[in-house]
């Protein structure tokens, strides 16, 4: 069952022991932000702060996402699952899409501010990381603006600072879908963009908004997809635009065409990197605020990996380059985006139904939109590689990629200005190189001349030999339940053609 | 993953984070204020000391905490020399870090707008 929103999955979170609630006062500045990033490099259970300072009735929550178990229980899913499982069912799920449903009245308007009462400083906005250019209302949220001439509104992920009491400020590039519609038709038909920033959903309807869902297609479908529910919707108070009713806090406002731009960051960003320069970005007018009683505003502090947003890239990214693979009729075995290479690198196994499989692989995704803007390095793999065992992965790459005739460069590709390898000129440009490791063996090799037969205890004993041991592994005093382990996987090593 | 602490990059000795603006504020009775400079030097801010300039700062030591990192337009007079003016400016790069030493600045008039700039096309920022 879909969680109604995110007091429900926090709930289920804290049950689970995926979550603590910490009830003593925490500091915004810093403090609560902190909590967040160590829990996240320890994996440790999400940090709930009931408590913060100057900020009574209020709560930040973060690592809400951040990793395979969490992920399962947002989906509704045995968080002991394998990853493959989770991410393959969300992949099922979010071909199906959900219409939304309008509601009348909703939690997320208990509260509402408008004309001279705004007062963005009146929200918990948490002072996320030493040195940032400034406090980010909006770290883990995203804003829904409505398109110029068509009635698609779309959904997507981005940063928001707060300048002052009434002004919000964010990268807003012009590659992606809000800004094909700022700069694109807001901008130069002179007309105010509305926007409403939407903070604290449950997961699913938020990471949404991060996912290259199409150009005209809602987000919230897709989010009614994957809850297996109609995601409720209702009007915002002073723009023309919809949001989750069960949202915790609602920003609502315009940009302005006519108005300039604003000096924005710095901000710790996904890369694990304070990569992103205080440069002129795109100011948010705020025209409303509406929020729920004791409102949760969801941090992420982005950081090295592991946090929300490279859990994002693990299920987000890879669903969408399993789709980009199955319409073009790779074989494509299983695909992986280590949350550790923050969406950046991408492993895929795959049978070879021609040779040079892998570069046919790269040239379609590294084209994609969204995902292939920050695909820098992949790797394929056999079939036999379980991509999720990066250790795997590494003595395949070490072992089966030709150091010259296995890495192949394609120069000249776009890139997000986010990549910390880029000099500051190729920030600016979003211009990159890319990268493939063909860890395959080649497929005009001979099965029993060249292709070695690998050295693992799977491969290297007959079957009547590893069920004995397999059987006998835990009456010698060893921990592992390998009897499972072979009974759950022998049909996979099987020598059978099938 | 960094479940510990590792070394530090060389080049990045010398810089800090700072002491708590509001220590500062209680040791030293001052206002404390930043600025985050966009040039990779402070050779222009150090071209700009004693001049009346008008240039945005945040304002880190407010008596309303909730008003913390707020921007705001100023008219004011800086030095490198940390006593030289009333209150305290530290500068900060455009990638976050402080530099070292703080500076003294003398503001003239404070204003709730903002550094606005002309939109540009072309880039990705």
């Amino acid at each position: 069952m879909a969680f109604r929103d995110i007091r429900g999955y926090i709930s289920s979170l804290v049950d689970s022991g995926e979550a603590i609630r910490i009830k003593e006062e925490i500091d915004w500045d810093l403090g609560a932000s902190a909590i967040v990033r160590l829990a996240n490099q320890l994996g440790s259970p999400a940090p709930i702060m009931e408590n913060i300072k100057d900020y009574p009735g209020c709560s930040l929550a973060g690592a809400l996402f951040s990793n395979y178990r969490r992920a399962a229980i947002a989906i509704g899913l045995d968080p002991d699952l394998h990853p493959s499982e989770i991410l393959n069912l969300y992949h099922r799920r979010s071909k199906h899409p959900i219409k939304s449903l309008i509601v009348d009245k909703a939690p997320c308007q208990e509260n509402v501010i408008t004309g001279d009462d705004i007062n963005l400083l009146e929200l918990c906005a948490p002072y996320i990381h030493e040195g940032d250019g400034g406090r980010y209302l909006g770290s883990w949220q995203f804003i829904a603006t409505p398109d110029y001439d068509t009635d698609w509104i779309n959904w997507g992920m981005c940063h928001l600072m707060v300048h002052n009491e009434t002004t919000l400020g964010g990268l807003l590039l012009p590659q992606e879908d809000i800004g094909i519609m700022f700069y694109g038709k807001y901008l130069p038909n002179k007309k105010p963009m509305p926007w409403a920033a939407v903070i604290g959903t449950e997961p699913l309807t938020t990471i949404v908004s991060a996912a290259p869902y199409g150009r005209g297609k809602s987000e919230v479908d897709w989010a009614g997809g994957l809850r297996l529910e109609p995601v409720e919707l209702v009007k915002c108070v002073s723009q023309p635009l919809y949001v989750p009713a069960n949202a915790e806090i609602i920003i609502e406002g315009v940009v302005d065409p006519d108005v300039l731009r604003l000096y924005e960051g710095p901000v710790g960003e996904y890369t694990g990197y304070r990569t992103s320069p205080r440069m002129p970005r795109v100011a948010y007018r705020v025209t409303a605020i509406t929020f729920r009683n004791n409102p949760i505003n969801c941090v992420a502090c982005l950081g090295v990996p592991t946090d929300d947003s490279d859990m994002m890239a693990a299920v987000l990214a890879r669903s969408d380059m399993l789709t980009t693979m199955e319409i073009n009729g790779i074989p494509v075995v299983d695909i992986s985006i280590p949350p550790q290479m923050v969406s950046h690198a991408a492993i895929v196994s795959v049978g070879k139904p021609h040779s040079n499989v892998a570069n046919r692989i790269a040239t379609l995704l590294f084209g994609t939109k969204n995902t292939g803007m920050n695909l820098q390095q992949l790797f394929v793999c056999d079939e036999d590689i379980d991509v999720f065992d990066i250790k795997q992965v590494l003595h395949a790459f070490a072992t089966k990629c030709h150091p010259k005739k296995g890495i192949t460069y394609y120069d000249n590709q776009p890139a997000t200005p986010l990549l910390p390898h880029l000099s500051y000129e190729d920030r600016l440009l979003g211009r990159t190189t890319k990268v493939v490791f063909d860890c395959t063996w080649p497929l005009e090799w001979s099965p029993t001349r060249d292709i070695p037969v690998r050295g693992t205890f799977w491969d290297m004993y007959a079957e009547r030999t590893i069920e004995k041991i397999c059987n006998k592994w835990q009456e010698w005093g060893y921990p592992q339940d390998m009897k499972r382990v072979w009974e759950e996987g022998k049909e996979r090593a099987s020598w059978k053609k099938k | 993953m960094h479940e510990r602490p590792n070394r530090r990059l060389a080049v990045h000795k010398g810089f800090s984070w700072g002491e708590d603006p509001y220590e500062i504020k209680k040791k030293e009775g001052r206002e404390v204020y930043d600025t985050i400079i966009l040039d990779d030097s402070r050779d222009k801010l150090l071209g700009e000391q004693d001049k009346e300039v008008t240039f945005s700062i945040r304002l880190l030591a407010p008596e309303n905490r909730r008003m913390k990192y707020c921007f705001r337009m100023v008219k004011a007079k800086i030095s490198q020399e940390p006593k030289k003016y009333k209150d305290i400016l530290l500068v900060r790069s455009q990638r976050g870090l402080l530099f070292p030493g703080n500076w003294s600045i003398e503001i003239l008039e404070m204003s709730k707008d903002l550094q606005w700039v002309a939109h540009t096309t072309g880039v990705l920022t």
